[in-house]
């Protein structure tokens, strides 16, 4: 029972780590606290339903197809956003980037609305990825499996980028210290809008493979943007690994709580977050 | 006296009276609309409006209301209580509307509903599901036509007590609705078969629509039914993520589904879900459903209304019914006219008792099955359980009221 709620934690960590790891990337590098990214996430749940029918409905195939469609998709439109919008407001105050953002949140939601309505609409999962791996009585769905693969993937990418090539040692460089970057000579802009767009296809895709998951609707943003924020801070504000670790302590945490205290499973999600921010914050005052 | 002077005052008389016809004929029924247009209940709400304009332009064609028209008011709660508040009040004292109707969310009926009382303004719920509002905190003017939180608990107990079910687990969202029908679903179980065993009680939080931790403790019990209090994703998500964990091969599901899951959801409910539901339009087969239904689908491109479409439909005939027998729309003679009579409505006959102005409104409780009647599948062998079975008895209301008034 234990081993069940605890794979099961672990699946929903790793779904939540597909949504944090944009935000906090983006965080990293820009030190914008970008609210609209769960709204690129709804964009990309939404576009998934509009685009699979035309793929391939109901293979697994088009599913994937459609999914990394919708990621680029999501991706550009962040990156017009950060080209257009937000690069002008790098230098401003932290409450008019917070003012941009929000209201990128408000246009996204509105035309959202517009264009697919107020009704909750799904995804119908492709066959092959609606069944489950039976082991010993224990229901393992093929589609979280996916999900977890596609969060593995996702780390040893954003890993493997980070460490080994040129582009990832600047990225690095860049959260340390951006002043220094520029100083040798990185156009600052370019970081910024590819780290922005990476973002926003990781929120794209996670959307997508929400769409087949659950239900969709035009509240969808700031649903998830709070789970996001919860991990990010938990994990330590532009921390990738960071994030890795706290939504697997989330999902786990969660998952658990329900099992032995129904009542609280949420509270002690929120416990761990004032925990580590409390320990956090002590550090500080003692180094 | 001269003609000049004579002309003079019967011109003044003829103006008089003429403006006198005018601004009767002019002096429209004022109703305000306050419901949840925008935010958690907008994937309700929108259809109960249209069902609301559909209605209200046949009631005027056919003459209105005491002869007089009617004209209402729309206003966007965004489902939030305090702006539904502010937007009642505002109705109240800006527009001078005579009678407030709408709402969805349970807590911003609860917040309208002193508006009401504190204005001696009639409020009628056309779709919100607390009973707090008519019987707790109860008022004379405050009226429910659909079934509330204590008849659905008790519809839901009578039908989980005719199935084979003896360990159940109870699912209900983490707010007033979810809380209380699992209350009342509990306590009149036991009555009903002291036999079965609440197992486990778990309380998904509205909007979270990851549910397979929930899932999986839910199945850890073994149960042989999950009972769920939820709505709109929190079901969809409910019955997409169970079915690769094989929760229906391993256990039976009861839950509300009302009519817009089914538009949603399509071919992902499966063949055998338990659903329960306040207003299904495919099993109200009346002259009267069906002539709404027809018109309906031919002014929304060939959508269905959804439950709370016939819901508002069925409430705006009863307010204007009620005004036409009150002769207006004093607020003592339209709860007395409403008291004393029996609405034609599409879900049947319906009564109001005085004792806490609700209906006696059924539920619908069945099993999903996907036919080639509809896109989608709905519900078949329909019991109908009717209010007069579930509303509750006097005693519990005076001793809810007098708990209340503590």
């Amino acid at each position: 029972m234990l081993f069940v709620q605890v794979m099961q934690g672990v699946m929903e960590g790793i779904f939540l780590f597909l949504i944090a790891s944009g935000l906090t990337l983006i965080f990293g590098v820009s030190r914008i606290v970008n609210f609209a990214h769960g709204s690129f996430y709804m964009v990309g749940a939404f576009l998934t339903y509009q685009i699979y029918p035309w793929i391939a409905e109901g293979t697994a195939l088009g599913f994937f197809v459609t999914i990394l469609i919708c990621g680029l998709l999501v991706a550009a439109l962040g990156l017009l956003f950060e080209v257009f919008l937000l690069r002008r407001v790098y230098h401003a105050e932290e409450l008019m980037q917070l003012v941009l953002t929000l209201a990128a949140v408000l246009i996204i939601r509105d035309v959202t609305k517009f264009l697919w309505g107020l009704d909750d609409v799904t995804v119908s999962l492709p066959d092959a990825l609606s069944g489950a791996a039976v082991i010993g009585g224990t229901y393992l769905p093929t589609y979280q499996l996916v999900m977890v693969g596609v969060g593995v993937v996702v780390l040893a990418a954003v890993w493997g980028f980070l460490k080994f090539t040129h582009a990832g040692i600047i990225l690095r460089a860049a959260t340390d210290d951006r002043g220094m970057v520029a100083l040798l000579g990185t156009n600052q802009a370019h970081v910024f809008s590819s780290v922005f767009a990476i973002g926003c296809f990781l929120a794209g895709i996670a959307g997508g493979f929400a769409a087949a998951f659950e239900s969709i609707n035009y509240l969808l943003d700031t649903r998830v943007i709070v789970l996001a924020f919860i991990v990010v801070v938990i994990g330590g504000l532009g921390n990738f690994y960071g994030a890795l670790y706290a939504s697997l302590a989330v999902g786990i945490l969660k998952a658990l709580g329900l099992l032995f205290a129904p009542r609280l499973s949420m509270v002690i999600i929120f416990l761990l977050m004032a925990v580590v921010l409390l320990i956090r914050s002590l550090r500080r005052t003692t180094e | 006296m001269d003609r000049r002077t004579l002309l003079r005052i019967s011109t003044v008389l003829a103006l008089a009276a003429g403006l006198g016809g005018a601004a009767q004929a002019a002096d429209p029924v004022k109703i305000g609309y306050v419901g949840g247009i925008s935010g958690a209940c907008g994937g309700l709400t929108h259809s109960a409006v249209k069902a609301m304009k559909i209605a209200l332009e046949e009631i005027n064609a056919a003459g209105g209301a005491a002869g007089r028209q009617i004209e209402v008011v729309w206003r966007d709660s965004k489902t939030k209580p305090d702006e539904g508040a502010k937007q009642a009040r505002d109705l109240v004292l800006t527009e001078k509307v005579d009678l407030l109707t709408g709402v969805c969310s349970s807590s911003v009926f609860m917040a309208i509903n002193p508006i009401s009382q504190q204005y001696g303004v009639p409020l009628v719920s056309a779709i919100s599901g607390t009973h707090k509002a008519t019987v707790d905190f109860g008022h004379p003017f405050v009226f429910q036509t659909q079934p509330h939180t204590l008849m659905e608990g008790k519809a839901l107990a009578e039908y989980a007590a005719r199935q084979d079910w003896n360990n159940i687990v109870t699912m209900g969202l983490d707010y007033e609705w979810g809380r209380t029908t699992v209350k009342v679903f509990t306590e009149e179980l036991a009555k009903l078969k002291p036999e079965v065993k609440i197992s486990k009680q778990l309380w998904p939080r509205i909007g979270e629509t990851n549910l397979t931790s929930y899932i999986t403790a839910a199945l850890s019990e073994e149960p042989d039914a999950i009972m769920g209090v939820l709505f709109g994703s929190g079901t969809n998500s409910l019955i997409k993520q169970g079915r690769s964990y094989g929760l229906l091969e391993r256990t039976e599901l009861l839950t509300f589904l009302s009519t817009e899951s089914y538009m949603s959801l399509g071919k992902d409910i499966p063949d055998g879900v338990h659903g329960w539901a306040r207003g299904p339009f495919y099993a109200l087969d009346s002259d009267k459903a069906n002539a709404f239904i027809e018109k309906y689908r031919k002014a929304h491109d060939g959508e269905y209304p959804n439950d709370w479409g016939m819901l508002g439909y069925d409430a705006m005939y009863i307010i204007a019914s009620g005004i036409d027998a009150a002769g207006g729309t004093d607020p003592e003679k339209f709860r007395q006219a409403l008291g004393s009579m029996t609405f034609d409505t599409m879900r049947g006959p319906l009564k109001m008792r005085m004792i806490d102005n609700t209906f006696n409104a059924p539920s619908y409780l069945g099993v999903t099955k996907m036919t080639d009647a509809y896109p989608f599948p709905t519900m078949s062998d329909v019991n109908v359980i009717p209010g007069d079975v579930t509303l509750p008895s006097e005693e519990t209301v005076k001793a809810l009221r007098a708990a209340a008034a503590k």
